[in-house]
């Protein structure tokens, strides 16, 4: 079919310069908000000019005149059905803010025991890296120290023992550091959400990557547990991992949790096309990803300011406030939330 | 070029072009830049603070530095209908694969997976994910379910310039027209109104070649006299034919 152009153009153009001009106006708001009589000409041009469009693509036409029509109703459809948006401090939305930070403080453990499975996952292969680090450094310390443990300070326990104690008392060492320690905890904080999301999005790899990062990671674990120990600082290292590490080490173990959960959605099969599905869980992995990053910003604070410092009150206390952080993670992930669980 | 095709609820049928991966390349870049931009001006107010709280201030700026870099794309692609700087400069837009509103998650998802789709360096990964699917997803845009596509803010075409041609020395050969009418796809109607109505974005030498291969091709589907063809150039030929094949739209 060869359209008549020209009366095409001329029968449709006032509604098209409607829609232009109406679309111009309410892409101007920020917040995107339609009166009554504006949604109604919305939807009635909107439906005009998509009908012209498909008219258009049934016949020999101008690609310009193409090109413009499906402009206009593409940002047309897009007023009609995205929710309109706003900005965060408008409409007084930020009165909301508590109720909401409040909602997604119960939601994190509710995602977090609906996906427990790969949690467990996740543990087994850190156990497993944990183990495997283990073993190697007690049956072979000259090779495994050298290969596994990346740092001068995790292969001689005994200069970081002492270099620790010699800050504790001052001698020929720096007191605690106020600035520094600001420092190190944004470096700590930072660099710890990279790598949880960095385990996370591994889960593209069908959770390949991931596994191997959390296997990684509990090599590491193990291997300095093992040197440590096996030099007679095993007090140290608890007192030394156990502050920061009983929200840090949990929040890789989450981390790898929502990679596989990933790995999952792209996998598994169902009723459901895999582009429904996924579109329906993408908010539990990112409500995953940010019960760990506040999990990392606890234990980054906790790194840079109390682990460091063993003279505080000695390495009990620091192993007591390890163990009460990790009981109390443990009773907020098992019991928040629940009653008002939704799957 | 790869396309996105879906059709709304109501049975509206959309076909747009997608991005190409230099085009996204370059809004990469730019936004890169914009990256830089912001954090230089933070660097400089907090060096401010800096002279009191030395700590603090490199310790915001470690906060501000990767938040930024971070949430810099999804905040803009959020508030922004799918768009930053650099792909509204070259007329990118982030969208839905399925034609659905694009959600907070989607934005959010598709440019947190960024720190994989830049592995091992300069995109690499995500790059071959764009060859190597039908829509040009990158893994981020995988996982979100987003396409991004070219977007083209057309205004409506002037074909007043065409409606000025008075005489036309094919329609001297009323039988050839006509034939020319009914062997004509409407498919070859439209590509020969397109390169007369593109004629100004077109660079000249490249618009003689398409001229004269367009009056190749009619002319071998229906050919006029060659006496006809003599005086005319390749462009009024053309502009000719469309207006046999268009005729309410070029009176002859």
């Amino acid at each position: 079919m060869i359209l008549d152009l020209d009366r095409f153009a001329r029968t449709g153009q006032p509604a098209w310069s409607e829609l232009e001009a109406l679309l111009e106006r309410l892409e101007a708001r920020a917040d995107r908000r339609l009166e009554a009589g504006e949604a109604e000409a919305l939807e009635d041009l909107y439906h005009r000019a998509a009908a012209d469009l498909n008219r258009l693509e049934q016949g020999a036409c101008a690609g310009t005149l193409r090109d413009y029509l499906q402009d206009l109703v593409v940002r047309a459809y897009r007023e009609i059905y995205a929710a309109p948006r706003g900005l965060p401090w408008q409409g007084g939305r930020w009165r909301r803010l508590p109720r909401a930070a409040a909602g997604f403080g119960r939601r994190v453990p509710q995602v977090f025991r609906q996906h427990l499975r790969w949690f467990g996952l996740a543990v087994g292969l850190t156990l497993a890296g944990c183990l495997f680090g283990g073993l190697a450094v007690l049956f072979d310390p000259a090779v495994a120290t050298h290969v596994l443990l990346p740092a001068e300070y995790l292969r001689h326990p005994a200069q970081r023992v002492a270099q620790d104690l010699g800050q504790a008392k001052g001698a020929g060492g720096r007191g605690p550091n106020l600035s520094e320690e600001t420092v190190f905890s944004a470096e700590l904080i930072t660099h710890n959400i990279q790598v949880s999301l960095l385990t996370l999005a591994l889960g593209v790899t069908l959770g390949i990557g991931t596994g191997l990062l959390l296997f990684e990671n509990g090599v590491l674990l193990g291997a300095v547990a093992a040197r440590y120990s096996q030099q007679g600082f095993g007090w140290f290292v608890a007192g030394w991992l156990l502050p920061h590490g009983a929200f840090e080490i949990p929040s890789v173990l989450i981390a790898g949790q929502a990679g596989f959960l990933l790995a999952g959605m792209m996998l598994r099969g169902g009723r459901e096309p895999r582009w429904v599905r996924m579109r329906r869980q993408l908010p539990e992995l990112l409500t995953l990803l940010g019960g760990l990053s506040c999990l990392l910003v606890w234990a980054g604070t906790m790194e840079a300011f109390f682990s460091q410092h063993h003279a505080v009150g000695g390495y009990g206390a620091q192993v007591a406030v390890g163990l009460s952080e990790m009981l109390l993670l443990a009773a907020y992930l098992s019991l928040a939330g629940r009653g008002g669980a939704r799957r | 070029m790869r396309r996105l095709r879906w059709t709304t609820p109501e049975g509206f049928a959309f076909d747009l072009p997608l991005a190409g991966l230099g085009a996204r390349c370059l809004a990469w870049v730019i936004d890169g830049l914009v990256v830089g931009a912001v954090l230089a001006l933070a660097g400089q107010v907090l060096s401010v603070l800096a002279l009191g709280l030395p700590g603090i201030a490199s310790a915001l700026q470690i906060v501000l530095g990767f938040a930024v870099t971070l949430l810099y794309a999804a905040a803009l692609e959020w508030f922004w209908q799918g768009q930053t700087i650099g792909k509204n400069i070259l007329g990118l837009q982030v969208m839905e694969a399925h034609g659905l509103p694009l959600t907070g998650a989607q934005v959010l998802m598709r440019n947190l997976l960024r720190i994989v789709d830049i592995l091992p360096g300069l995109y690499l990964a995500g790059g071959i994910a764009c060859l190597g699917t039908r829509h040009s997803q990158r893994l981020g845009d995988q996982v979100a379910g987003t396409v991004v596509v070219q977007r083209r803010r057309g205004a409506q075409p002037d074909l007043a310039p065409w409606l000025a041609q008075k005489y036309n020395s094919l329609r001297e050969h009323p039988q050839l027209a006509l034939r020319l009418r009914h062997l004509t796809t409407p498919a070859e109607a439209g590509v020969a109104l397109e390169a007369l109505l593109r004629r100004d974005e077109l660079e000249p030498a490249r618009r003689a070649a398409i001229y004269r291969a367009l009056v190749a091709h009619f002319q071998a589907r229906v050919p006029f006299p060659e006496a006809t063809l003599e005086a005319l150039s390749p462009e009024q030929y053309l502009r000719n034919v469309v207006g046999i094949l268009f005729p309410q739209r070029f009176p002859g």
